[in-house]
């Protein structure tokens, strides 16, 4: 008897929580109505959400370089929670224009690799002319880039190659021998000589191992400090190295300096300046510089990317958006444009490089120096 | 976790359509509010200001990308907060109000401590090894082949407890909003860097 009437009284008090809990579910009506439009689309189009490729997926290893980009590969890739679809060629590379061709091979990391860009805004597939090839795999330091140019120098006769330089981290990365657990080439000074060191690069997981602090790896760069001559020491190296690959090949080199998104906003330099060891001596413009005195000396054309490009061109995550893809895409048609001589008409480059034009980079306007 | 049509929580990663139709959904659920403000405010061309309103938010999407996808960042947010609020307030109205009604009807269930720093443990015996999904005294049977519903309402007429029946619908809520909630970021394994003693 005294169960039952408990049962009635909880039966009552029950109804009226019910009633309440219907009125939290009912306030929640426009998230769920969202929620059910926003999955319903895929169902419509015939479509799922798609999965993306987790990074080994998308790499597999390649000796003396460390890792390649898996050829044909036909799905999708994730940004930090944004999803775009990828392809790949049959040697792994984005765009649909073989190497052979390309009037413009654009060389990098995974800027030029089309990080967070669905093909359909993919810098190398949004114009006809020039036809541009990109080689580049997310992670990439300019010794794995500069590999590929010696791999590839028999295929770029003629050709312009854009060499991407990623301030975020390549100029750092190219002193260091791993990434995470994946082992990679790098660059070390023995004496007054820079070498490129392979012969650690295996699939052997690399034993010690901690994720970087780009941001304030670059505001030691972009300060007066050791890392910052080294960094540029480095850099140096390897771009004389391309441009010697270059003339050799026939093929005219434009190294572009890719700045970190920070370096485009006066808030973005100033946390940059707060992560410098020393602050006093930072400047933002200093790969610029250092970049473009480097080039000059060696007669290569250097573009600074950030007199080109602000801040809204790149996502949060650090890639370009599609517009910042599609000035990428103006402004190598420019380039070629500029370096093609006027007998070669409109089917391909020269066969002999234009003397190549030094530009020195102009410090970007505004922010820490 | 099985793919279902209702979630609070929007996809993690959404495809650029699914963005396109939050968006849409969003432009016309303003759009339809708008109507009904104009309706109640007595504005005869309610349809049109709708319309307007509704048109002028999809143009918006289309002309900025990157505001539709800070905005579904920003509802994905809400829709989690919302969540986590509304499961709150489900637990708050089942405790003070079935909890509370079986207090006063004197339920035999230990509810509250004895006694001053008193324990609630209670000593078990050794259960048949099926049961250990679920160590009350309901059959391992009920527990392992019926599911939980079955196997709480037997462990109700077992024990004389009636109006923990009524448990059923607020679990029942709870499990709905937790599986509208999508896993939790990060909650699929221990994040990296944490030397797990397991």
């Amino acid at each position: 008897m005294i169960s039952f009437l408990r049962g009635v009284i909880a039966s009552l008090a029950s109804v009226v929580g019910l009633a309440g809990a219907l009125l939290v579910m009912l306030a929640g009506a426009p998230f769920w109505a969202v929620g059910f439009l926003t999955r319903l689309s895929g169902k419509i189009r015939g479509g799922r959400v798609p999965e993306a490729l987790p990074w080994p997926e998308l790499l597999q290893f390649e000796p003396e370089i460390g890792w390649r980009n898996r050829p044909r590969v036909d799905g999708y890739g994730d940004a930090q929670g944004v999803v775009y679809r990828i392809t790949t060629d049959p040697d792994g590379w984005r765009g649909h224009v073989a190497l052979a061709d390309a009037d413009v091979v654009v060389l990098g990391d995974s800027f030029a690799f089309g990080h967070a860009t669905d093909d359909d805004d993919f810098f190398a597939d949004l114009i006809d002319r020039p036809r541009i090839k990109a080689v580049g795999a997310n992670g990439y330091n300019m010794v794995q880039e500069l590999l590929w140019l010696e791999r590839l120098a028999d295929g770029i006769r003629g050709k312009l190659v854009v060499w991407l330089a990623y301030y975020g981290n390549d100029l750092y990365e190219n002193l260091v021998p791993n990434l995470l657990e994946y082992r990679r080439p790098f660059v070390r000074e023995s004496g007054d000589v820079w070498e490129v060191v392979t012969e650690h690069v295996s699939t052997d997981p690399w034993p010690f191992w901690e994720e970087s602090d780009f941001p304030a790896r670059l505001g030691e760069i972009c300060s007066t400090t050791l890392l910052s001559l080294r960094a540029f020491g480095a850099a140096r190296h390897l771009i004389a190295r391309a441009a010697t690959v270059c003339r050799e090949a026939g093929a005219t080199l434009i190294v572009v300096g890719v700045p970190e998104g920070w370096q485009l906003s006066e808030s973005g330099r100033r946390r940059l300046q707060e992560r410098a060891p020393d602050p006093e001596s930072f400047d933002s413009g200093k790969p610029d510089r250092a970049l473009g005195e480097a080039c000059a000396r060696l007669g290569v054309r250097f573009v600074a990317l950030g007199r080109h490009l602000t801040r809204s061109d790149y996502l949060g995550e650090g890639h370009w958006t599609p517009d910042g893809n599609g000035k990428v895409a103006r402004l190598v048609a420019e380039w070629w444009t500029e370096v093609r001589r006027p007998a070669d008409g409109d089917v391909g480059g020269s066969t002999e490089p234009r003397p190549q034009r030094p530009e020195v980079a102009t410090p970007i306007e505004g922010g820490a120096r | 976790m099985r793919e279902t049509m209702w979630g609070l929580a929007l996809p993690e990663r959404p495809a650029p359509r699914e963005r396109v139709s939050f968006w849409l959904a969003i432009s016309v659920g303003i759009g339809v509010v708008s109507g009904a403000v104009a309706v109640a405010a007595g504005i005869r061309a309610w349809s049109g200001v709708g319309l307007l309103v509704g048109g002028v938010l999809v143009a918006v999407g289309i002309v900025s990308p990157r505001l539709t996808a800070r905005a579904y960042r920003a509802w994905d947010r809400l829709a989690r907060a919302y969540g986590g609020w509304a499961q709150r307030m489900i637990l708050r109205l089942c405790y003070v109000t079935l909890f509370g009604a079986a207090g006063l009807g004197r339920s035999r269930l230990c509810l509250s401590r004895r006694e001053a720093g008193g324990t609630t443990w209670m000593a078990r015996e050794t259960l048949p090894p099926p049961a250990y999904r679920n160590q009350d005294e309901s059959s391992a049977r009920a527990v392992t082949t019926r599911g939980w519903i079955s196997a709480t309402m037997e462990w109700a007429r077992r024990a004389g407890e009636w109006w923990a029946i009524w448990l059923i619908p607020y679990l029942a809520l709870m499990r709905l909003l937790d599986a509208a909630l999508g896993p939790q970021a990060g909650g699929e394994e221990p994040p990296r860097g944490i030397y797990t003693l397991y």
